[in-house]
């Protein structure tokens, strides 16, 4: 029964990771793109309306190139 | 509290949370039918205990937290698992990879249980299966609801509604059907609610990190559109590729 549980602990646990990472490379780009876009650009002397959209349209870029490497990474 | 945040935040949950009831749906069908439903709905139950204690935990602690680092530290796990869910549902639409189908779970999970005797009264192999689905499906589940209801003041009831709505949802349908809810357009589902957890995720990322969106709570609706064209040109642009493969010698 031990066994049983630790197994389901385990894959309970794998899950928990896949549920936000299941491509590193993508997960890696969406923090990094926060990071950048949360200390950067409230600094970069933009008007106040202009952040928000680019912090977005960083983000939207991901998705796509993201959508296209996941194309490329299974022969298309 | 307003409707802007309250009615997407409710459906966003409801969606959620009908995809992955769904799913575990399946499974504890498959067990009930195999080994005894007993042990199917024990461990489906005792896991549904659990998952409810973590929320009836998680949601008062988050509010002892400033909301500024809440709103970063939810915002970012939606954001992963909402582009995560949204790149997935565009690669499905555009036939990259398969779509999801309940029937061949179903007849997997089955396949997978036969050979011996179901034990009498609860089967141990039937309550840790039905548990342990219950469990993986239901920590989505968990995470989307104090996601979505702790980022904000207020939110956290309409998030537990929704859930709550799509669970008594799936619970009918499971005795009405007795087989596995294959007309549910579970793609589109996951679509919608990838749109949803990325508009709110990069809206709650954007107000912790004190960054002004322009015309308030009204951007919302505005990132949501704009994810889901984004979405929409990522599924375009795999379909082009997709093609341009199939033309090729």
């Amino acid at each position: 029964m031990s066994g049983r549980l630790s197994a389901i602990l385990h894959a309970v646990q794998v899950e928990t990771w896949a549920l936000f990472v299941d491509d590193g490379v993508f997960a890696g780009a969406i923090l990094a793109w926060l990071v950048l876009g949360l200390i950067g650009l409230p600094r970069a002397g933009l008007p106040p309306w202009l952040p928000g959209p680019l912090l977005f349209a960083g983000l939207a870029v991901i998705l796509v190139a993201g959508a296209l490497r996941a194309c490329r990474k299974r022969g298309f | 509290m307003n409707f802007v945040h309250a009615g997407p935040t409710l459906l966003a949950a409801f969606l959620a949370s009908l995809v992955e009831f769904v799913e575990a749906l399946t499974v504890v069908l498959a067990v009930g039918a195999m080994r005894g439903w007993a042990g199917a709905l024990a461990g489906s139950g005792g896991a549904s205990l659990l998952l409810l204690l973590l929320v009836a935990g998680l949601g008062p602690l988050l509010t002892a937290i400033p909301l500024a680092i809440v709103q970063i530290f939810l915002g970012v796990l939606l954001l992963l698992l909402g582009m995560r869910w949204l790149r997935k549902a565009a690669l499905r639409s555009a036939g990259i990879i398969p779509l999801h189908d309940e029937e061949a779970l179903y007849a997997e999970s089955r396949a997978s249980l036969a050979g011996g005797a179901a034990a009498r009264g609860i089967d141990g192999l039937a309550f840790s299966t039905a548990f342990k689905i219950t469990m993986i499906e239901g920590i989505e589940v968990v995470f989307i609801v104090v996601a979505m209801g702790g980022a904000g003041p207020g939110l956290l009831w309409p998030a537990a509604a929704g859930a709550a709505a799509a669970f008594l949802l799936v619970i009918l349908l499971g005795i009405l059907l007795r087989r596995p809810v294959s007309t549910i357009p579970e793609n589109i589902l996951k679509f919608v609610v990838g749109v949803l957890l990325c508009g709110f995720g990069t809206f709650w990322v954007g107000e912790g990190g004190g960054i002004a969106w322009p015309g308030g709570d009204l951007s919302l609706p505005a990132l949501c559109l704009g994810f889901l064209l984004a979405a929409l040109l990522s599924v375009r642009l795999a379909e082009q590729r997709l093609g341009r493969r199939r033309i090729a010698p």
